[in-house]
């Protein structure tokens, strides 16, 4: 069922008072917005996945998901708990400001943390519907990579949204996010896309993302509960996340890459 | 003694105890494509059990109950220190301790009592310094992991101190590599492995020799940039024996031997590049003739990788090793180069995956090929097939095998 209406105006650029600026002048302050959300320094959560494939057959995962981003580095270790095939399997990236990313996982099979290649931001992300880049952007649209436009806005459940969309800048661009254009409601009040259609490279319909749940955690607009929906192979993720909460000076032992043999940490 | 005691006490004040559990049952079945002496039916069943006294304190116990018939059968348990030897429910089921630890860790340091392994170095089935640990070597290379690993009794300590991560391991019982049984499908064939005695030519009765010295190691390694370096000394037995006469037949011996061995690994965009270098002063080596004489030699390993991740979900690894021995009158050749090639790559959001690997020996010309496919049917059970292709003279590393073709099939339920 549709969710949403469009509107042809654009009444909702009041909000940053550019009302009669120049449309992607307006577009790129609102592609701004959403970049320059807040984010917390440090948060932690269990992660639930349900991935179900175009059969409706559903497989899960649970995980604590460690966050954290201080010195021009931001660090994300997961850690899965279930199912049993994957319990303690762990994924470390960080992604520096200043020079290139790096990977680590650590598999007990192997009983060995190994160092991963950097994967491109286009591949997906441990068998979900998520693309690397989709994780490290945490619902953003970079600057550099978009021309951005204003197609209108929208009214979701009785809210209304502007519409962002964005082109990549180059061919080159599009291929390595593995997307060629997006289309975006956003939500001016947690600066979050709350809808996103992506297309890929052939102009194709690709992927429909969906924010459903956002609250502040420490202070901070966080999605507590997102679906990405592949539209060309119907396979579905969902990912709620529980007991999700601020931790300020996050002991960085946890990002160590030697200690994810360790198991999965208690964070305090 | 009294740092164990308290150690021990400690789990006793725990606050909040969580115990996790797994169960793995793994079946596996095997046909001869040459001449059906590679046939095989096994079944492991592996039991986990982690206690979790509070943040610092774990216990983990791991099992492992193995069942089989056909000729593979499930490798000797002569090598096994007496201490480590698996409990042998007649000649084809056993059941071995995989893990039995109480470790106790702080922030970026652990430290582990108990039967563990030990994984060092950073390539992938080429053991250049990764020599702590003993290995099954009952099915040869032909299995899903390389290496497997065996448990020894032992402690470790891991720590940062003044920017470096130390691994401080010590092991005192005498497990060694595990053989497969004479006259099994993965028994040694090749003179190199057998003092120089011909294949097919009948071997005296050979007796194990279990150590008594136990393996000491010690490992620093710093992250640097995108790179990590580490440097690292083992000295203990040796995992593979020399031959010597004995009043009765022929005892196998694992002499003592030094390993100081140096690894490094970077990123580097798609790739992840690995070199390991080693060097044992004193390796233990079988002279050629018919006295089964035995020297000490210079040995030098090095190997180096690249993992590499392609377009379209593809991921390749390639590796190149040497191993040479200095000297004449060797059972084996101076100096091998064995190169390894794997390539996969995952379909339908990582429940299929498809692999290749090439193994060779670019000296001797022999080699295996070894394509597999596996799908993950649900959160709990996985099926896997392959094929296992041999080829080469039957004095070579993997050409002693060209006569165990096999197609395989495994099914791996796991809650």
């Amino acid at each position: 069922m549709q969710r949403f209406k469009t509107i042809s105006l654009l009444p909702f650029l009041a909000f940053s008072g550019l009302a009669h600026a120049d449309t992607s002048a307006d577009a790129m302050a609102l592609a701004t917005l959403v970049v320059e959300r807040p984010a917390n320094e440090g948060r932690a959560g269990t992660m639930h996945f349900q991935l179900t494939n175009s059969a409706g057959r559903v497989r899960e995962r649970e995980a604590l998901m460690v966050h954290s981003e201080t010195d021009g580095t931001e660090r994300i270790a997961i850690f899965f708990s279930a199912p049993a095939m994957i319990e303690e399997t762990a994924f470390l990236s960080f992604n520096h400001e200043m020079r290139e990313d790096e990977n680590w996982l650590y598999l007990p099979a192997t009983e060995r943390v190994r160092r991963l290649p950097v994967s491109d931001r286009g591949d997906y992300f441990l068998g979900t519907d998520l693309t690397y880049g989709d994780i490290k952007d945490n619902f953003k649209f970079g600057l550099e990579d978009w021309s951005f436009n204003l197609d209108g806005e929208v009214v979701m459940d009785g809210k209304a949204h502007p519409v962002l969309t964005g082109m990549a800048k180059t061919p080159e661009i599009g291929i390595e996010m593995g997307y060629a254009a997006f289309r975006a409601h956003i939500d001016t009040e947690t600066a979050f896309p709350v809808w996103i259609e992506y297309t890929d490279t052939d102009g194709d319909l690709l992927k429909r993302v969906e924010v459903l749940d956002i609250k502040p955690i420490g202070g901070a607009q966080t999605a507590l509960h997102f679906r990405a929906e592949n539209l060309q192979t119907g396979h579905q993720t969902d990912i709620q996340f529980e007991g999700m909460r601020h931790v300020p000076g996050i002991d960085e032992s946890i990002f160590d890459p030697d200690a994810m043999a360790y198991g999965i940490p208690d964070v305090e | 003694m009294l740092a164990i005691a308290g150690m021990m006490a400690a789990p006793a004040a725990a606050d909040s105890i969580k115990v996790d559990h797994s169960l793995e049952a793994v079946q596996t079945l095997a046909t001869g494509i040459d001449d059906g002496e590679a046939d095989f039916a096994k079944l492991e069943i592996r039991p986990d059990f982690n206690v979790r006294f509070n943040r610092a304190w774990r216990a983990d116990v791991a099992l492992r109950f193995e069942g089989a018939t056909g000729d593979t059968g499930l490798g000797s348990v002569e090598t096994y220190g007496d201490v480590s030897r698996p409990l042998t429910l007649g000649p084809d089921a056993r059941i071995e301790i995989d893990e039995a630890t109480l470790s106790w860790r702080k922030r970026s340091s652990r430290l582990t009592l108990g039967k563990q392994t030990f994984a060092w170095g950073v390539l992938d089935g080429l053991q250049v310094t990764d020599r702590f640990d003993a290995v099954r070597r009952r099915e040869a290379v032909f299995t899903e992991q390389r290496p497997q690993r065996i448990s020894k009794w032992g402690a470790r300590a891991e720590f940062n101190r003044a920017g470096v991560r130390w691994d401080i391991a010590a092991s005192f019982d005498g497990t060694s590599d595990q053989p497969a049984n004479p006259g099994d499908t993965y028994a040694v064939r090749a003179p190199r492995f057998r003092a120089g005695v011909p294949a097919g030519a009948p071997l005296p009765d050979l007796r194990v020799v279990t150590p008594d010295e136990p393996t000491l190691g010690i490992r620093g390694s710093r992250r640097i940039g995108g790179s990590d370096f580490s440097a690292l000394v083992i000295h203990g037995p040796d995992t593979e024996p020399v031959f010597r006469p004995a009043s009765t037949g022929v005892t196998l011996e694992y002499d003592m031997r030094t390993l100081v061995g140096a690894t490094w690994q970077t990123s580097a965009g798609a790739r992840v590049w690995r070199v390991e270098t080693a060097w044992v002063p004193d390796q233990p080596v079988n002279l050629e003739g018919p006295s089964l004489a035995t020297d000490t030699r210079s040995r030098w390993l090095a190997g180096a990788g690249v993992d590499w991740d392609l377009p379209n979900d593809l991921f390749l690894n390639a590796q190149l090793g040497v191993d040479h021995v200095d000297g004449d009158e060797l059972v084996r050749p101076n100096t091998d180069v064995i190169s390894t090639l794997r390539i996969q790559r995952s379909f339908s959001n990582q429940t299929w995956n498809a692999s290749a690997e090439l193994l060779g020996s670019l000296t001797d010309g022999d080699g295996t090929f070894r394509p597999a496919l596996s799908w993950q049917a649900n959160d709990r059970l996985r099926l896997q097939a392959g094929l296992d292709l041999v080829w080469g003279d039957e004095d070579g590393i993997f050409g002693q095998f060209r006569d165990t073709d096999r197609a395989w099939f495994k099914v791996r339920w796991m809650v």
